[in-house]
């Protein structure tokens, strides 16, 4: 009996055994039982979320009493997105999730060490956005009651300043918008990053591009500009069919002529057309944090003569987001290297050290310095006696280009992209407004007020 | 004269840490401190200086050891059900004084020798009440309504079973070790096992308690083992509880359910297997040290306070709290060992193992259900969980345990 006694004393030990085992599977490997999304405890954590703030430590989002609080309404709520019981996350709040979620407990060694050092944490951690809530505000009261966006970065980091999107919508009262079948404009769009239009002469830059690239300059490029260009049976008209004259590559992209951009086109030939917007990747998605959409681009097959000369100045079959054209633009701004564009700068976590830090990355190296400076020199003569005028300021040296971009909804959307100062540029802009008529009359002035905003002390 | 000082200073720690762990819990509710958590201290320095005067050379550690475990549980209860507090520390005087009785009434535990029989026919009876009187609660038949509370015969039986079973064994053990002969032999041989099925099945059929029927099968196997060393007996007496189980799986709808959210909850996650995901959420956000006393949200568990306290405790003090909890449940077996090695006489060791048989299997298969390793019943995990009836009846087991080490020290 002692035997048998002895036998079943270790076998009972042994079925603790499994116990503890068990336990510990649950507590250290199945981490994902924390994040299951019928789990209640992730419903509560609402209240120990982390904030969002801007690049000077402006609130954007925090919590009050177990709800997700948006001091700044509407100015940008599509960037921010929101984090609701009901409604789920949508935006940043959404993919910046991991971050600012409160999370229990560590789940392998390096988060232990972590954990026994900074003791426990009662809070997720905060992001800092690059994004300059002054210049924000600024953007979104030059957007109100207009459909548009505007968006800002810093070219020679890719930090994004200004990501703002009309009409909007108050991410503190969902309810209003959220279930209804129809509002008005679609608020929920970031028309900065997903709306997709054709980018008219804006689009000139990229050409320009080529042409630089290529050899082209202002003493082996002339053509005479009578209005209009037969390609085949098609014929291209400038805008109001304004005669040029006799025109270089300076002056036609300091007047924006369609025809010699569609003659610059046709010579440099499709293939070498087509070739960049390749390197850009312009049909798919840039790698970001926020979902943004790629535009359309011809295929080599359908770049017929017609086509490819009027994609050299952004109308045809070519759409895009604003956000494109403004890195397609950094180009110049950045000696001819697009940064990758960010919007996260920081995350610290809740007893202030930052976990996480980006630093600036270049995205794709397109042309080489002296050809950037030259293009940029261009660009500075658009806005000083070109067709963005209205751009210009004072005191502070601006460049860019103008965009009236046709389309099938009647009149033109407005572009204007552009930076300052020319030197050494802190800042480009990228205005568009559907509808609204001539980029060099309604959106180059919404580029030099947000310009001034950011050079204002 | 012995001072029973392991004891004394193990009673101070858990003492403080009763007091502690009730102050923090206070703090975050409501910052008053319930006078009454001292009645619990009152009560168990009370049975101390009883163990001291009237049972000096019985085991010193069991008493700390569950002391320690019933402060967790009023810790526990007085988060989690505030209103349930005092009833609990109601249910460990009552037992602890139940338990005094029984001592004072037995003094020597041979004396359950001679009234095996009675106690047998007395367990019998009361099962049969319940089957007829019984009242049920959540689709099971287990409890008689005695006005004031709700008292589970099975609980108290559990106990009368393994004093039965202790003496029966003892008097037929060299039979059964024995190797079969003849078809009379065998069948003799087999009734005992059979009738144990049998009543373990009408315990599933009539009462639709798991929970019993899987207990009192185990501890009757082991037991048996035990004593005969069998392991053909084991085998078969396995295979047929399978046998049985299985049978009642295709007939009764209820153990249907049961085995359903075991083998997959999360397709019935807003159903039947609600509770048992809950109460794994509640596991898995404790981490290594917990969310703290009175932190967490265990409280989404329906029936927390009764099935899943071990859940509970591990959300509010992690893993390592539960390794804790686990490792004095091991130290109980351990204690509960080495009384059965000190027992001269095979009643005695077949007694006191049975009754730590009980304290073990109750614990693994509450715990296993709990963790979702067996099928989740509806037994309480000894002296964590509320309940009256099953406080009453662990502390029976340690009274007799006490007898059996006072006994056994007396004799050596």
């Amino acid at each position: 009996m002692q035997e048998n006694l002895k036998k079943f004393y270790f076998f009972s030990l042994s079925l603790y055994f499994i116990i503890i085992l068990v336990l510990a599977y649950f507590i250290f490997l199945r981490n994902d039982l924390n994040e299951n999304p019928i789990n209640p405890r992730l419903r509560e954590d609402l209240s120990k979320r982390g904030n969002i703030y801007d690049r000077h430590g402006e609130i954007l989002a925090k919590n009050i009493n177990s709800k997700r609080f948006y001091p700044q309404g509407e100015i940008l709520a599509q960037t921010i997105g929101y984090d609701d019981l009901i409604y789920g996350k949508y935006a940043l709040e959404d993919s910046l999730d991991k971050f600012l979620r409160y999370k229990k407990g560590f789940s392998n060694l390096g988060e232990f060490y972590k954990f026994l050092k900074i003791k426990k944490s009662k809070k997720g951690n905060d992001c800092f956005l690059s994004i300059d809530l002054k210049l924000q505000k600024r953007a979104y009261e030059l957007l109100r009651d207009q459909r548009g966006a505007i968006i800002a970065l810093q070219p020679q980091t890719g930090e994004i300043l200004v990501l703002a999107s009309s009409p909007s919508f108050n991410p503190n009262y969902l309810k209003r918008y959220l279930g209804r079948d129809n509002y008005f404009g679609s608020p929920f769009l970031n028309r900065a990053l997903e709306g997709l239009y054709p980018p008219g002469s804006t689009f000139k830059l990229y050409t320009l591009a080529i042409a630089l690239e290529e050899g082209l300059n202002e003493n082996n490029f002339k053509i005479y500009c009578p209005g209009y260009l037969d390609i085949g049976n098609y014929r291209i008209h400038e805008a109001e069919g304004i005669a040029h004259g006799k025109v270089d590559l300076r002056e036609a992209l300091i007047y924006s002529c369609n025809v010699a951009f569609a003659k610059m086109a046709i010579d440099l030939g499709k293939e070498k057309f087509s070739a960049l917007a390749g390197r850009l990747n312009l049909t798919h998605p840039i790698d970001f944090i926020l979902p943004n959409q790629g535009g359309n681009f011809p295929s080599l097959e359908s770049l017929t003569p017609s086509i490819l000369s009027q994609s050299a100045f952004g109308q045809g079959e070519i759409i895009i987001t604003p956000f494109r054209m403004a890195l397609i633009c950094s180009i110049f701004a950045n000696q001819g290297k697009i940064m990758s564009p960010y919007i996260l700068s920081k995350v610290k976590n809740f007893s202030g050290e930052t976990i996480f830090e980006e630093k600036p990355k270049v995205y794709l190296k397109v042309l080489n310095k002296d050809l950037a400076l030259k293009a940029k020199g261009i660009m500075f003569e658009v806005v000083e006696k070109g067709t963005g005028q209205r751009a210009r300021l004072e005191n502070i040296k601006v460049g860019g280009k103008t965009g009236t971009a046709e389309n099938p909804k009647g009149i033109p959307h407005a572009w204007f992209v552009g930076f300052a100062p020319i030197d050494v540029p802190k800042i480009l802009v990228c205005v568009i407004l559907e509808n609204s008529g001539y980029g060099g009359l309604k959106a180059a002035p919404l580029a030099r007020e947000i310009i001034k905003e950011y050079f204002k002390k | 004269m012995f001072k029973r000082e392991n004891e004394f200073y193990l009673l101070i720690l858990i003492s403080l840490i009763f007091l502690l762990g009730i102050g923090i819990v206070s703090l975050t509710l409501d910052f008053k401190f319930p006078m009454t958590s001292l009645l619990f201290l009152l009560i168990i320095w009370i049975f101390h200086f009883y163990l001291k005067k009237n049972s000096p050379r019985s085991n010193r550690y069991l008493f700390p050891l569950i002391s320690f475990l019933l402060s967790l549980s009023l810790i526990n209860i007085y988060y989690l059900r505030n209103d349930l507090f005092l009833k609990q520390i109601f249910w460990i005087i009552l037992g602890i004084i139940a338990s005094m009785i029984l001592m004072g009434f037995l003094k020597n535990y041979h004396l359950l020798e001679d009234y095996k029989y009675s106690l047998l026919i007395l367990g019998i009876f009361l099962q049969i009440i319940v089957i007829i009187f019984g009242v049920e609660i959540n689709q099971s038949k287990l409890w008689l309504d005695l006005k004031f509370f709700y008292f589970q015969p099975s609980e108290i039986v559990k106990i009368l079973m393994v004093i039965f079973l202790a003496d029966y064994l003892k008097e037929n053990k060299d039979f059964f070790s024995l190797t079969l002969g003849n078809f009379k032999n065998t069948l003799k041989y087999l009734t005992p096992l059979l009738i144990m099925w049998g009543a373990t099945l009408g315990i599933l059929i009539f009462q639709k308690d798991l929970g019993m029927a899987l207990l009192y099968f185990n501890v009757f196997l082991s037991l048996f083992f035990i004593a005969t060393g069998r392991w053909d007996f084991l085998i078969f007496g396995i295979l047929i509880f399978i046998f049985g189980f299985y049978f009642c799986y295709f007939n009764f709808f209820h153990i249907k359910l049961r085995l359903l959210a075991w083998l997959n909850p999360w397709l019935v996650s807003q159903g039947v297997g609600y509770q048992i995901i809950q109460a794994i959420f509640a596991v898995a956000s404790g981490g290594l040290f917990g969310e703290g006393l009175a932190q967490g949200k265990s409280y989404y568990i329906p029936a927390v306070h009764t099935d899943f306290i071990f859940n509970s405790l591990v959300e509010q003090i992690g893993f390592l709290g539960g390794l804790i909890i686990l490792a004095v449940y091991i130290l109980i077996i351990v204690q509960g060992y080495k009384i059965a090695l000190n027992c001269s006489s095979s009643f005695g060791k077949l007694l006191s193992f049975g009754l730590i048989l009980i304290l073990f299997w109750q614990s693994f298969i509450i715990l296993g259900g709990n963790l979702k390793i067996i099928p989740l019943t509806g037994l309480t995990l000894p002296f964590l969980s509320y309940g009256g009836s099953s406080m009453l009846a662990n502390f029976q087991i340690l009274g007799i345990l006490f007898l059996i080490s006072n006994q056994n020290a007396r004799e050596s």
